[in-house]
C-alpha cells in the first residue's frame, strides 16, 4: 500500500516535471500592504487566460507549467483593492513574486474577477468561508468568531446565551475546533456564552461543514479551521476595546525580518456580579475569565519562515450557595507550537510544526464538608508535517503525517479520597494523501486517503474520502462527495455548563467512532454578483461512546463501563442565496436537517431527535453601507423549536423505607418527543467609523437585539412542590440595546 | 445549576415566566414495593398515574382489582413459594401470611387482573446481608476533617455492591449549619426530609476493605440535626440503584430543569415503579457541635 503510494506520488512528480522543461512559474506570498499579514485564499489570475490559483493556509500561492511570455497577473481579495501587474517570464524562469493588496474602505462589494478554477474552489462543497469583517458587523453583544459561523445554514446554536456550535447534526465534540492547526479543546467562556478567540487576532475561518478533505482527522462531524494574524510588519498598532462583559487589548508591531502579536482578553464583570451576590447568593460572587495569545513571525530568508505561538484561555467561578456549600469551577487551555515553512521550490511548499497542548477542567464542590473534586485533562504533544506539490497545471498534490502523544485522564475525588482515576496514554500517528486532479475546465476530482493508528487499544482506520465536481455552464455547477471519518475521543458535555464537560478517548473495549457521509450540491451564478446554491448530505454515525450519565459512582468500574454506546444519523437541506455589490451584502439562508440518535436501553431502544435538532431555520443577513462612514445591518432568525424531554404523566413515591417524604415522580414516554415553540428574532445595527482625536480610528457600533421583543423559550422549568407538576417557560432576552467603542491607533 | 446562570445573565436580560400545561395521557401502572433482607415480605402498593397537570389523589389513583402475588425462585429461575396478597386500601396489598424476606434470593412479583390480559411482572435479588462490627467513634465532632467512619462485613467484591446511606435524627433540635442555611425562615417549618437523609449511592470499590471487614464512610452532608443520629448504610439491589440514580429529582430538588429530565429505569414490565430489595443494619452516633 505504502509502496503504491510513493509510486503515485514519484510519477505524478515526475511527470509533472518532465512535461514542464523549458516553461515558466511565479510563485509568492499575497500580503496585506499596511500591516505586511499574509492573506488566505486570495485569488490571483493570469489575465486573459483561465489559468489562476488561491493562497493557501500560508497565503502561498504558486502557478507553474506557464509558456514563457508577458502576462498581467491580477489579484483579488475581499475587502482589498484588485492588483494588476505585469510580469514577463523568460524560459525556465521560476520567479519568486510577492503581492501586496491595499486595503480598501468599502469591505464589502469587490466585485473579483477570478478564474474558472478559483471560483469553484470558493465555493467547494460543505465548505463556507467566513469574512472576519462578518464577525465585527454581526455581533451578539461582543463581536464572536463561532457566533457569526452560527449565521450559516446547517449551523445551530443551543441557545441565544450560548456560542457553541451545532453542525449538520452533529454533537459539538463531533467538530474539529483547529486554531493556528492546534486542536482548542475548550472553545467556550462563561457558560458557552462567549467562544474563546479574541476577534482582534482572527486573520481567516473556514468551516467544513461535511465531506471534509483528507488532511483532516480525528472528527466525524465537521471542522473550524481558525488562523489567528502574524501581527503588522510594517508598524506598530493597538487596539483597545472596552465593554461591561469584556475588554480587549491587541498589541502588534514589527521586529527584525518578521512581525510579533499579543492579545489579550479578560472579563470585565466581576464588580457588577460581587454586588449583584449581595442580593441574591445564588450569583456567583467571583466568575472571571482570560485568553491570550501571542505570536512572533520570522522570515529568515524568502524560502523560510518560522513561527512561535502560545494561546491560553481560562475561566474560573467561584459560587457559595449556602454558608457551608461552594461551588469552584476551573477550566482552560493552553497551546502552544512551533512552525517551520518552508519553499522547496516553486512546485513544493512545505510546514513543519511541533505542537504541545493541555486542556484541563476542574469542578469541585464543597459542601458541608463533604468534598467533592473532579479533574479531566488532556496532554498532548505532537509532530506534523505537510507538504504541497503542484507538478503541473492538472494536479494538487498533499500529503502529510503526524505523530504525537495523548494523555486523557480523569479523576474523581470524594470525602478528601480518591474515588476514581482513569488514563488513558497513547501514541498516535495519521498519514494522508490527496490529489485534486484538473482533467477539463468541467471537471474536478479531489481523491484523499487518511489513515489512523491509536495505540490504546491499537486501532488503525482508514478514512478514503472524495469530491467529484462538474460544471457544464459557466453559471451552473454539480458537486457529490462522501467520506469516512473516524473520532477517538468524545466529549460528554453538561446541557449549558461547559465547566462540566468531560473529555474521554477511545482504548481497550471502547471503540472509535465512524461516520459516513454523502453530499450532493447544485451551485449557481445567475449573476456575477449572485449565487443561489442547494446541498444535501447524509450522515451516518456509528459506536457514539459518552459517559453514562447516570453512573453517581464510578469507583471500580471498568472504563468500558462508563460509557453509553449508541449510533445515529442525520440528513438536510440546505439552500443559500448571497448577493454582493458596491455596498450590499445579503445572504438568505434556510435549513432542513432532521437528526437521530439511538442508545441501548434509552427511550425504548428506538431512535429519537437529537437535542439539538432543529428542523427548520431560516436566516437573512443584510449588510449595506450607507456612506463612508455608515454602515447598516439586520439579521432575522427563525427556526422550529428545539425538542426537549417533558412530562407525560406523573406518580407519588411513598412509603419508601429509604425516604421519609413523599416524591413526585415525571413519567417519560419519549426522550426529546416534544418541542418547544419556534425561535424567531430581529436584530438591527449601526455603526461609524471615524477618528479618535486624531490618534486613530474609532468605531461606535449600536445595536438593538430582539427589535420585537418576542421572548423565545430558553427551557422549561418544572416544579414538584405540590401534589401536581407544574410548568415555567423561561425566556430568553426581551429587546436589548448595546454600544460598544473601539479605538485603533 | 441552570437557575444561577439564569440570574446571572438577568442582569444582562430581563427573563420572565409564565405557565403552560401539556395534556396527552395514557395512564400506567405503578408498583411500589421494597423488599428488605431478614424482614417480612412488604405490603405492595399499586396505583395509576396521572397527566402532567392533574392533582394526584391517592385514593383516586389506587387500584384495588389487581391479583397479587410474589414468588419466591429457587437456582433454577422456577418457583420454589408463592406468597399471595389481599388488597387493603389505599392501593396497599397485605401479604396473606407473614414471610422473612431471605437474603440472597431472588423474588419474582406477577400482578393479573381478572377479565383481561394485562400482567405487571418484576424480579429482584436480595442482597446479601451485611453486620456493622464496630464504630471506632460513637461521639464525633460535626464537620472534622475524617467523615463518620464504621467498620462492617464484607459482602463479596465480585458483586460489586451499591452502598447508600440513611440518616435519621433522634433529636431533630439544633440543625447543622448547611441545613440552617437551606432552611426556609419564612415558612416556619423544618421540611420533613431533613429527619431522614439519604446520602449518594457509592460503590463497595470506593470503600477500603481490610480481610473480611469494610470501612464506610459517612458524608458529613448527610448529617441534618446535631445530637443523635441512626445511621442506617443499605446495600441496594439493581432495581433500587438504576430507579434512584435515574430519578428525575432528588428530595431536595424540588424543580428540574427540561434538559436535566431523563427516562426512569423501572426493571418492570407492563407498568413502572419500583420492586426493589436491600440489605441494611444500623448504629447510632452522636453527633456534637
Amino acid at each position: 500500500m505504502k509502496r503504491g503510494i510513493i509510486v503515485i506520488i514519484l510519477i505524478i512528480v515526475i511527470s509533472g516535471l518532465s512535461f514542464g522543461q523549458n516553461t515558466a512559474s511565479v510563485n509568492g506570498f499575497v500580503k496585506d500592504q499596511t500591516s505586511g499579514e499574509t492573506l488566505i485564499m486570495a485569488h490571483i489570475l493570469l489575465k486573459g487566460t483561465t489559468t489562476g490559483t488561491a493562497t493557501n493556509t500560508s497565503g502561498y500561492y504558486t502557478l507553474v507549467d506557464l509558456q514563457p511570455g508577458t502576462y498581467t497577473l491580477a489579484c483579488t481579495y475581499i475587502g482589498y483593492k484588485r492588483r494588476e501587474i505585469t510580469i514577463t517570464l523568460d524560459p525556465n524562469q521560476h520567479l519568486r513574486f510577492d503581492i501586496e493588496l491595499v486595503p480598501e474602505k468599502l469591505h464589502l462589494g469587490e466585485v473579483v474577477v477570478r478564474s474558472k478554477r478559483q471560483k469553484e474552489e470558493e465555493r467547494d462543497i460543505g465548505v463556507s468561508q467566513l469574512e472576519t469583517r462578518l464577525i465585527y458587523d454581526t455581533p451578539f453583544v461582543q463581536p464572536d468568531v463561532l457566533r457569526a459561523l452560527q449565521l450559516l445554514p446547517g449551523v445551530q446554536a443551543s441557545s441565544d446565551l450560548s456560542s457553541g456550535v451545532y453542525v449538520r447534526g452533529g454533537s459539538p465534540d463531533q467538530t474539529l475546533i483547529s486554531l493556528d492547526e492546534t486542536t482548542v479543546y475548550n472553545p467556550t467562556h462563561f457558560f458557552g456564552f462567549f467562544s474563546t478567540f479574541n476577534p482582534d487576532a482572527v486573520k481567516n475561518v473556514r468551516l467544513y461543514k461535511g465531506g471534509y478533505p483528507a488532511k483532516f482527522g480525528d472528527r466525524i462531524g465537521s471542522v473550524i479551521d481558525i488562523h489567528y494574524k502574524d501581527g503588522n510588519n510594517k508598524a506598530r498598532e493597538n487596539t483597545i476595546s472596552l465593554g461591561l462583559l469584556s475588554s480587549r487589548l491587541a498589541l502588534e508591531g514589527p521586529v527584525k525580518k518578521g512581525s510579533w502579536i499579543i492579545t489579550l482578553r479578560r472579563s470585565t464583570l466581576e464588580p457588577v456580579l460581587r454586588t449583584l451576590n449581595k442580593y441574591d447568593p445564588d450569583i456567583p460572587e467571583n466568575v472571571y475569565f482570560w485568553d491570550f495569545n501571542g505570536k512572533v513571525t520570522l522570515s529568515p530568508s524568502k524560502r523560510d519562515k518560522l513561527s512561535l505561538s502560545f494561546y491560553s484561555n481560562s475561566d474560573y467561578v467561584k459560587n457559595t450557595f449556602e454558608d457551608s456549600s461552594t461551588m469552584h469551577l476551573r477550566h482552560g487551555n493552553n497551546t502552544g507550537s512551533m512552525k517551520w515553512t518552508h519553499i522547496f521550490s516553486q512546485k513544493i511548499f512545505s510546514n513543519f510544526i511541533a505542537a504541545g497542548n493541555y486542556y484541563y477542567n476542574v469542578p469541585r464542590m464543597l459542601e458541608a464538608g463533604t468534598d467533592y473534586k473532579r479533574s479531566n485533562h488532556i496532554k498532548e504533544f505532537t509532530f506534523k508535517g505537510n507538504i504541497e506539490i503542484i507538478p503541473n497545471l492538472h494536479h494538487e498534490i498533499d500529503f502529510g503525517g503526524l505523530i504525537g502523544t495523548r494523555e486523557v485522564a480523569l479523576n474523581d475525588y470524594y470525602l478528601q479520597k480518591k474515588s476514581y482515576a482513569s488514563s488513558v496514554s497513547n501514541v498516535f500517528a495519521d498519514w494522508y494523501l490527496q490529489d485534486t486532479w484538473y482533467p477539463s475546465d468541467h471537471w474536478k476530482i479531489e481523491m484523499g486517503v487518511r489513515s489512523n493508528f491509536y495505540s490504546s487499544g491499537n486501532f488503525l482506520r482508514f478514512s478514503p474520502r472524495g469530491i467529484i465536481e462538474y460544471k457544464p455552464a459557466s453559471f451552473l455547477q454539480f458537486q457529490g462527495a462522501f467520506g469516512i471519518y473516524h473520532q477517538f475521543l468524545s466529549l460528554s458535555e453538561n446541557d449549558q455548563i461547559t465547566g462540566f464537560d468531560i473529555w474521554q478517548s477511545t482504548s481497550n473495549g471502547v471503540n472509535p467512532m465512524s461516520g459516513l457521509q454523502y453530499l450532493f450540491g447544485i451551485k449557481t451564478r445567475p449573476f456575477s454578483n449572485l449565487t443561489f446554491d442547494i446541498e444535501t448530505y447524509y450522515r451516518d454515525m456509528r459506536n457514539l461512546f459518552e459517559l453514562d450519565p447516570l453512573i453517581p459512582d464510578y469507583s471500580g468500574l471498568p472504563y468500558k463501563q462508563l460509557f453509553l454506546f449508541g449510533r445515529g444519523y442525520a440528513y438536510g437541506l440546505e439552500i443559500t442565496m448571497q448577493k454582493q455589490s458596491k455596498r450590499l451584502f445579503t445572504m438568505v439562508g434556510y435549513a432542513y436537517s432532521i437528526s437521530k440518535r439511538k442508545f441501548p436501553g434509552i427511550n425504548h431502544n428506538e431512535y429519537y431527535p437529537s437535542k439539538y435538532n432543529r428542523t427548520n431555520t431560516f436566516r437573512v443577513v443584510f449588510d449595506y453601507q450607507l456612506n463612508r462612514r455608515w454602515k447598516f445591518n439586520t439579521i432575522f432568525n427563525f427556526a422550529s423549536g428545539q425538542p426537549y424531554t417533558g412530562p407525560d404523566g406523573m406518580t407519588q413515591i411513598i412509603h419508601s423505607p429509604i425516604s421519609s417524604i413523599v416524591r413526585q415522580i415525571m413519567v417519560i414516554n419519549h426522550i426529546n418527543g416534544k418541542n418547544m415553540p419556534d425561535y424567531h428574532r430581529l436584530d438591527l445595527g449601526f455603526s461609524r467609523t471615524g477618528h479618535f482625536f486624531g490618534i486613530g480610528r474609532s468605531e461606535l457600533q449600536f445595536q438593538i437585539i430582539n427589535v420585537y421583543s418576542h421572548r423565545n423559550t430558553w427551557f422549561y422549568k418544572y416544579d414538584f412542590s405540590g401534589s401536581m407538576i407544574s410548568r415555567e417557560n423561561i425566556r430568553l432576552l426581551p429587546i436589548l440595546p448595546s454600544i460598544s467603542y473601539t479605538i485603533k491607533w | 445549576m441552570k437557575q444561577p446562570i439564569a440570574k446571572i445573565v438577568a442582569f444582562i436580560f430581563v427573563t420572565a415566566c409564565s405557565v403552560a400545561n401539556t395534556n396527552t395521557f395514557h395512564p400506567k401502572y405503578v408498583v411500589q414495593a421494597y423488599l428488605i433482607a431478614d424482614n417480612n415480605l412488604p405490603d405492595i402498593r399499586l396505583s395509576l398515574t396521572v397527566a402532567p397537570g392533574q392533582k394526584y389523589v391517592q385514593r383516586e389513583v389506587a387500584v384495588p382489582d389487581g391479583i397479587m402475588e410474589v414468588r419466591l425462585l429457587n437456582e433454577h429461575n422456577t418457583i420454589e413459594e408463592t406468597f399471595r396478597y389481599d388488597y387493603v386500601d389505599n392501593g396497599m396489598y397485605h401479604p396473606e401470611t407473614a414471610a422473612r424476606v431471605l437474603p440472597g434470593r431472588t423474588y419474582q412479583l406477577l400482578v393479573t387482573f381478572a377479565g383481561n390480559n394485562t400482567r405487571i411482572t418484576a424480579q429482584t435479588t436480595v442482597p446479601q446481608s451485611f453486620k456493622i462490627t464496630y464504630v471506632p467513634e460513637d461521639t464525633v465532632r460535626y464537620n472534622q476533617e475524617d467523615p463518620i467512619r464504621m467498620m462492617a462485613t464484607a459482602l463479596p467484591a465480585d458483586l460489586n455492591s451499591k452502598y447508600l446511606f440513611n440518616v435519621i435524627s433522634q433529636d431533630s433540635i439544633n440543625l447543622t449549619p448547611y441545613y440552617m442555611t437551606q432552611l426556609d425562615i419564612d415558612s416556619g417549618k423544618t421540611p420533613e426530609w431533613y429527619y431522614n437523609v439519604q446520602s449518594v449511592i457509592l460503590n463497595d470499590s470506593y470503600f477500603s476493605r481490610s480481610g473480611n471487614e469494610i470501612e464506610l464512610r459517612v458524608p458529613w452532608n448527610t448529617i441534618a440535626f446535631y445530637g443523635r443520629n441512626l445511621i442506617i448504610p443499605n446495600v441496594i439491589d439493581e432495581n433500587l440503584y438504576d430507579f434512584i440514580r435515574s430519578s428525575n429529582t432528588s428530595d431536595e430538588n424540588k424543580q428540574l430543569s427540561s434538559g436535566y429530565i431523563n427516562e426512569i429505569i423501572y426493571h418492570i414490565d407492563g407498568g413502572i415503579g419500583i420492586f426493589g430489595s436491600m440489605s441494611r443494619d444500623s448504629v447510632f452516633v452522636y453527633v456534637k457541635q
